[in-house]
């Protein structure tokens, strides 16, 4: 076990130096100069010289490497030119918020897919069969950006259900930022007004971010479920007395879940690195419109700890769902080679 | 010897039961008109080829054939009508009253959980008086009964940490759990190999006796029957066509099919530039309704009829000779005339 975690940690800190270095080199390869970029057509040589030399830009692209990396470790991630902003606190922002946005839609996706896959193969109930099947196609068959606009306009504007764009009301005043979550900011500040204007803002974002993978999970396990239904261990818990319903959620759904959590992590791990397109729509102030404007205006710093921050993300979200096939999974506890 | 239709000492009773898999255009009639009685203690013999409908009889008992497909007919337990019974009455019943070991001891167990869990579930399903510790000793119990060693540890372990062997005897200490008044065992061998089918039909053996309940034994082996039990039943295209001690249908088969069956199995000192008896022909196609015996079209002993065409357009007579019978026209002639 000791080895297993071992070589998974290395694996991991591997990964994300690999995608550091990758992420720095791209940045650099990219035509364009930033020096130019930041001051302008009507630069003279002598300022343009001056700044590269200030941005270490003159130094060999491994010791420009080493100074990042040392100084990205220390908490200073650079500054950013475009927002004028150091890059730590301006990252940490946008990530709080996307990453909110994130784990909202993702949980959303999470449980209305299993709930769905769940009920429309215990009975087979048509209506609601056909009823989630549509759901899904739509999901998957529709561009988010498109579905967001639609529900700004239908479930915001005609209905006025739900809020329009932004993350708070505009009479109400952001919460102290502890863990920029505004949601828990504002439990923490013990604002019920605020948490309950905050969750009503997620609800519209959350769903159009939530619903492509949604229905590509609720997909996927009811193909599962419909697959271990048919399974002898089922019949045989049957033939022991215990109930229809017990049996199934006792011995398919577990067993079915499993194959689905590679797909869960994955999904997850994206939606929290922000969409651009949906986060333009919601006036959403997340990392994909900060990172989209850096690779425009080849702001490195910003990209870099985007790539750097996304790829710990997805490390720790593996790692996590490693652990969680040991769990669920007695075939594979105590084995070295993991998944 | 007492005969096997008196209503008093039938545990089970199976009264012209049919099974009906909806499937696509058209149904398949997998069982179609069964009767038999099993007495307490006794051991019974199902034996017929893949898809005779033998496993199909087992979860119709059970009331486990599900919606669309259908079940008629009637199956009794100590009198009691099961088929038509509330879920919750089902329930009641299996596991409790009817045990049954399932074919493959490779997809029988869960495998996200313990073998301990899976054989308390068993127990618990029909004991709600015991406690947690009280339902862990009469596991551990039971897979000591069943002869795992190291019962206390292995309680813990998972079906991947189990031979095939020993899955089957968690299999087994499941289905007798709560002493079922029935052990049905649905080709309880045919998955491992020769001494662990050895070891296993021992236990079994030594359980039904030690229990005193009714064994109905499913198999395509038919030297499992002529060891194992007293009884036989011959199932071909879901109906049983001779029935009756096993020694005697053993030595005089009155239906065609079974000296057939019987003529097919190696004998050990056959020799290996000797072909293998087979049937020829396929089994009957459930989806069609026959009009004569399902059997004729692959029977070559009609053949001795004065008239072989009746075979396959008027459904054969039930011929009783004490304890055996046989659905079959060639054996009504013959009994006929060795009789009459």
């Amino acid at each position: 076990m000791k080895r297993f975690i071992l070589t998974k940690l290395l694996g991991a800190l591997a990964a994300v130096i690999g995608a550091s270095i990758l992420a720095f080199i791209l940045m650099r390869i990219i035509p364009g100069d930033p020096a130019r970029l930041q001051l302008g057509p009507a630069a003279t040589d002598e300022a343009l010289r001056g700044l590269r030399r200030e941005m270490g830009l003159d130094q060999p692209m491994w010791k420009q490497y080493w100074i990042y990396m040392t100084d990205f470790i220390q908490g200073d991630w650079g500054r950013s030119f475009k927002f004028g902003q150091r890059v730590f606190p301006l990252m940490r922002s946008r990530f709080a918020a996307s990453v909110e946005l994130g784990i909202t839609a993702f949980v959303l996706a999470f449980v209305g897919a299993t709930a769905a896959a769940v009920l429309t193969t215990y009975r087979r109930n048509k209506p609601l069969e056909k009823v989630a099947n549509g759901t899904a196609h739509i999901g998957l068959g529709t561009p988010p950006f498109w579905i967001g606009l639609i529900l700004l306009l239908l479930v915001s504007q005609k209905l006025g259900i739900f809020p329009g764009p932004g993350r708070l009301d505009a009479e109400v005043a952001a919460p102290n930022k502890i863990t920029g979550f505004y949601t828990i900011d504002f439990l923490l500040a013990g604002d019920i007004r605020g948490f309950l204007d905050a969750v009503h803002h997620l609800v519209l974002p959350a769903i159009t971010l939530g619903l492509a993978p949604g229905a590509f999970l609720y997909r996927l396990f009811r193909a599962n479920l419909l697959d271990v239904a048919d399974s002898p261990f089922l019949l045989v818990a049957r033939m022991k007395g215990v109930g229809r319903l017990r049996a199934f959620v006792r011995h398919a759904v577990p067993n079915a879940f499993l194959p689905t959590l590679t797909a869960s992590g994955l999904l997850f791990g994206q939606m929290l690195g922000g969409s651009v397109l949906i986060e333009e729509l919601f006036n959403w102030p997340g990392v994909g419109a900060a990172v989209t404007s850096g690779i425009r205006t080849q702001d490195f710093s910003v990209v870099q700890a985007f790539i750097l921050i996304s790829a710990l993300m997805y490390v720790v979200i593996s790692a996590l769902i490693d652990v969680l096939y040991g769990v669920i999974d007695p075939r594979l506890r105590g084995q070295g080679s993991g998944r | 010897m007492s005969t096997g239709s008196t209503t008093d000492d039938a545990v089970l009773r199976v009264d012209d039961l049919h099974v009906n898999y909806r499937s696509g255009v058209s149904d398949v009639h997998a069982v179609r008109g069964v009767s038999f009685a099993v007495r307490a203690g006794e051991r019974v013999g199902v034996v017929g080829e893949s898809g005779s409908g033998k496993s199909s009889i087992a979860l119709a008992m059970l009331g486990l054939i599900e919606r669309p497909s259908q079940v008629r007919g009637s199956v009794r337990l100590k009198g009691r009508e099961l088929t038509g019974a509330s879920e919750k009455q089902l329930n009641a019943v299996r596991g409790k009253e009817i045990g049954l070991i399932y074919q493959d001891p490779m997809s029988a167990l869960d495998p996200l959980r313990p073998i301990g869990a899976q054989i308390v579930e068993a127990i618990k399903a029909h004991r709600r008086d015991l406690n947690r510790d009280q339902l862990r000793d009469a596991a551990v119990a039971l897979l000591a009964a069943v002869d795992v060693p190291n019962p206390q540890q292995r309680y813990r372990d998972y079906p991947h940490e189990y031979s095939g062997g020993m899955r089957q005897r968690v299999a087994i200490a499941m289905a007798i759990a709560n002493d079922p008044a029935v052990l049905i065992a649905d080709e309880p061998t045919t998955a491992l190999d020769v001494t662990t089918q050895a070891s296993i039909m021992h236990l079994l053996q030594r359980l039904v006796v030690e229990q005193r309940s009714a064994m109905v034994l499913i198999t395509h082996n038919l030297g499992l029957v002529a060891e194992y039990c007293e009884r036989v039943m011959v199932v071909y295209g879901g109906r049983i066509v001779e029935s009756g001690d096993v020694d005697r249908v053993f030595a005089r088969p009155e239906h065609p099919y079974t000296a057939a069956l019987l003529a097919s199995v190696p004998r050990p000192g056959q020799m290996s530039n000797e072909p293998l008896a087979y049937i020829e022909g396929l089994p009957p196609n459930l989806r069609v309704e026959p009009q004569g015996c399902s059997f004729a079209p692959r029977c070559t002993a009609r053949l001795r009829l004065p008239d072989p065409q009746i075979c396959s357009t008027v459904m054969p007579p039930l011929v009783v000779l004490g304890e055996q019978s046989a659905e079959c026209h060639l054996a009504a002639v013959q009994i006929g005339s060795r009789h009459g």
